[in-house]
């Protein structure tokens, strides 16, 4: 199959986690690995349970279609196949697929010998799914609390459990969320641009270096990060937003932190009554 | 009207003109990536039969500085040195084995691309990356010092001493250690491929035995793209090849 | 034996300082000659602060964001009597706001609201001076203006807050107050207010699009710093003379997802996901009120939403 012009020279065995040689090859661009039958399975065994719990629904319309999560009441149990049940098989089966996903990126890093820091971020926003669908409903004791898998529906999850604290905007970890997907976009932008700009500079000049980079950020803002630092830079804010979303909803719900019906507004209060000396009341 | 627009709106038009919008911003996008690595080959090195769905993309061309001359993108140009690879295999997908040491040969995870054979060069034409014992007016400024230190590798052999540092000079970065091997020849190793400890170096990326192999820099002072190509390829080459149990998974 | 990972500087070394390119003699005179060597940021990115271009825009820009941010501290402190005491302690509670609905699109009295449409006025020159600084320090040095075009994407989203849907709503209330929570609570009344904003399908293009930044950027960030030991980080010049390190970073998502980007197309996809949050946000904000009342009733309209919204399930079992 069709590989790119440089490709050739890497294209060798080696660096696999699981079964030598057995799984190592490619199927056009893909790379394959044990992993990668791993996560096509599980990848398609969610994707049939979807489909067939659309049919039990009874629509095909794909904004329409919802897969719920069990009642309240089930707890933590296994519920049954049509009040939950299918949707914590098809939990079982994307938590089977990302990790798989996770892990094939292992054994491409492997064989090109390069770092592993992609894999690595894509763990943490495996944990921000899992935080949701699985720790959280522990901590507060039912499945029924995680969001259902439709594209409208887990927005309305969202809407919803957002106004069982007041007015969510208030959450103090999801302003540091919000602020880091900001700045991380805004970061996406500037890089983006920078780069593009450098390379493809006004008409009949000639290509710039990392030197015009540095004098135009120094110029603009009084400071450039630097050709690695801006990668370090949206590694980590790309990743920490990622990271603390799901601390803000882990947080939220647990009795024992902040439950549900207890409002985030009300958690700023703390300032005021420590100021109220100062403030005469 | 109402039987003729139906509940269709402004907003709805907006939608649909964004989606046709996006849909062209794709193909745009995709086709302006496609400038390296075209035409497609296959297993064999011969062109292949499908180039893929997207057309053709234009060619554009960088003027480069101090009097490089100019890149033109696409421009169909592939590896021509040899690669000492086989096909073993005919099935497609298939791996292709290494026929000698794929360190050596420059193949796998050691594989090197042909860049030119000239020092990258920062905005005023001179050589960007430099010895720090050539440059006046460069210090330490944070961190562990490495000068002086052993150098440690994987299997726990001392290979030598870092000697010097080479410095990217207009963005005061570290780019490179130069480590004296035991045998007294100098060879260059790339900072993230290094640990520094209190007192030594750690290499994970290589065995002992490797370290005399590393490619060297034809000139004392400076080293071209392509001699950067080759020496940290090698040293990458050296975390899927310097050992058997990196190859090859236990199970 | 423990790998290092590159994720921050183990050595900085420090030079004389980069003064900044001056091809043709005259950006020098209007930069400042200071620099500093800040070896805390040097852990992570360039340790060497400053100089800046202190150019008429910039100084412009500057002033009147510093007149901005004055007018509305004295408009917050007239809402607490000029009790500073009480100013620091509700200082996130308070707010300028924007004019009262009765008067429309007409200048109203300074107490209620003219004082808000002053300082918008210079937040708003202070900004478009800053865009106009961002274009000259590119045209000087002959790049390119990308990053231009990018803040002028967030500028068209500042603007259709405050411009252009007031002016369309025929009314200077629907501006947005300046206050810390009072901005919070009138994002949390407008989706309110327009039947939930998650059914404005701009408002969801608009989200895909900030968290497919993040995505982006936290794929871009992982593979340049995995192919770093390669020299990936320097992408210029990986652009103009293909090196191992480019070829591995689009091999590695070739073989995981199937196609890849070229180490300049990459930073195309990258600025253009992040420039249509801004711009599709705009979009969303410009229709709601002036074409669409209630966002739910259009999208059941338009047969993306059901009747009963999906809230936290009962059991069918459990009846009464």
């Amino acid at each position: 199959m069709a590989l790119l012009s440089f490709e050739r020279k890497y294209r060798v065995p080696g660096g696999t986690l699981i079964g030598r040689d057995l799984f190592d090859f490619w199927v056009g661009p893909f790379y394959v690995g044990f992993f990668g039958l791993m996560t096509v399975f599980f990848a398609s065994l969610g994707t049939l349970l979807i489909l067939w719990g659309a049919a039990q629904q009874g629509t095909w319309n794909p904004f329409l279609i919802s897969i719920n999560p069990p009642a309240i009441e089930y707890g933590l149990s296994f519920a049954p196949l049509h009040d939950g049940g299918l949707w914590q098989i098809i939990t079982i089966c994307a938590h089977g697929a990302f990790i798989a996903w996770l892990l094939r990126e292992i054994e491409i890093c492997r064989k090109l010998g390069i770092g592993f820091h992609v894999p690595v971020a894509f763990g943490v926003a495996i944990f921000a799914y899992t935080s949701l669908v699985v720790i959280r409903p522990i901590l507060m004791g039912a499945w029924g609390h995680a969001f259902p898998y439709g594209i409208f529906s887990h927005l309305d999850w969202v809407s919803y459990t957002g106004y069982q604290y007041g007015n969510f905007h208030y959450n103090p970890v999801h302003m540091l969320a919000v602020s880091l997907f900001f700045t991380t976009t805004l970061a996406l932008s500037l890089h983006g641009g920078l780069i593009l700009s450098a390379a493809n500079p006004e008409e009949g000049e000639e290509a710039k270096t990392p030197d015009h980079e540095d004098t135009y950020f120094r110029d603009f803002i009084g400071y450039s990060i630097g050709t690695l630092g801006i990668h370090r830079l949206g590694l980590l804010l790309a990743v920490n937003a990622a990271f603390w979303s799901a601390i803000c909803i882990l947080i939220s719900g647990p009795a024992w932190i902040w439950p549900e019906g207890a409002s985030w507004i009300d958690w700023w209060e703390w300032w005021p009554r420590l100021t109220t000396f100062s403030a005469g009341g | 009207m109402e039987l003729f627009f139906s509940n269709f709106d402004l907003a709805q038009l907006c939608l649909y003109l964004f989606w046709v919008f996006f849909i062209g911003l794709v193909i745009y996008l995709q086709k302006e990536n496609n400038r390296e690595g075209f035409p497609l080959e296959t297993e064999a090195g011969d062109m292949a039969f499908s180039q893929g769905p997207y057309p053709p993309t234009k060619p554009k061309t960088f003027k480069l500085p101090h009097g490089r001359g100019e890149v033109t993108v696409p421009n169909g140009n592939g590896d021509t040195r040899k690669l000492n690879l086989e096909i073993k295999n005919v099935a497609n997908g298939s791996p292709l084995y290494p026929t000698g040491d794929p360190m050596d040969d420059g193949v796998g995870a050691a594989a090197w691309a042909e860049r030119r054979d000239v020092p990258e060069l920062d905005a005023h034409g001179k050589p960007k990356i430099r010895p720090m014992s050539d440059l006046k007016g460069f210090d330490v400024s944070a961190g562990r010092d490495p000068r002086g230190m052993s150098v440690v590798s994987a299997d726990r052999l001392v290979v030598g001493k870092v000697k010097d540092m080479w410095i990217d000079v207009p963005e005061q970065l570290v780019r490179y250690l130069e480590i004296e091997l035991t045998d007294g020849s100098n060879r260059l190793l790339p900072m993230p491929l290094s640990k520094i400890n209190q007192k030594s170096v750690d290499v994970h990326a290589l065995y002992g035995k490797h370290f005399p192999k590393v490619p060297k820099n034809k000139k004392a002072k400076e080293v071209t793209m392509l001699e950067e190509e080759k020496i940290s390829a090698y040293y990458t080459g050296g975390k899927l090849y310097a050992s058997y149990d990196r190859l090859v998974s236990p199970v | 034996m423990a790998e290092y990972q590159n994720i921050f500087t183990q050595v900085q070394v420090k030079g004389p300082p980069e003064l900044g390119i001056d091809e043709r003699g005259v950006l020098t005179a209007e930069r400042t000659d200071a620099t500093r060597n800040n070896t805390l940021v040097g852990r992570l990115g360039n340790a060497q602060l400053g100089p800046i271009h202190l150019g008429m825009f910039g100084v412009v820009s500057i002033y009147l964001f510093a007149v901005w941010f004055m007018i509305v501290g004295f408009g917050m402190l007239q809402s607490v009597d000029y009790n500073f005491a009480e100013f620091f302690q509700r200082l996130f509670w308070l707010s300028l706001d924007p004019p009262l609905e009765e008067h429309g699109l007409s200048f109203p009295p300074l107490n209620e609201g003219g004082l808000y449409m002053i300082a918008s006025m210079c937040l708003l020159l202070s900004v478009l001076s800053w865009w106009v600084r961002s274009y000259l320090r590119a045209h000087e040095l002959g790049m390119g203006k990308h990053i231009c075009w990018a803040f002028a994407a967030a500028i068209w989203l500042f603007l259709c807050l405050g411009l252009f849907r007031p002016l369309a709503m025929g009314s200077w209330s629907e501006m947005v107050p300046y206050g810390i929570f009072p901005h919070l609570d009138w994002t949390n009344y407008f989706s309110l207010n327009y039947g939930n904003l998650f059914y404005n399908p701009f408002h969801a293009l608009c989200i895909a699009f900030l968290y497919g930044s993040a995505l982006l950027f936290a794929m871009h960030g992982a593979t340049i710093l995995a192919v770093s030991r390669l020299g990936g980080d320097r992408e210029l010049e990986q652009i103009y003379d293909r090196g191992t390190a480019s070829e591995r970073a689009a091999l590695f998502w070739r073989w995981t997802m199937g196609f890849n980007a070229s180490m300049e197309g990459i930073h195309r996809w990258a600025w253009w996901f992040a420039v249509l949050v801004p711009i599709t946000g705009g979009i969303g904000i410009i229709l709601t009120g002036t074409v669409v009342d209630d966002w739910r009733y259009w999208a059941i309209e338009h047969g993306f939403a059901t009747e009963v919204p999906y809230s936290v399930p009962e059991s069918s079992l459990i009846k009464e």
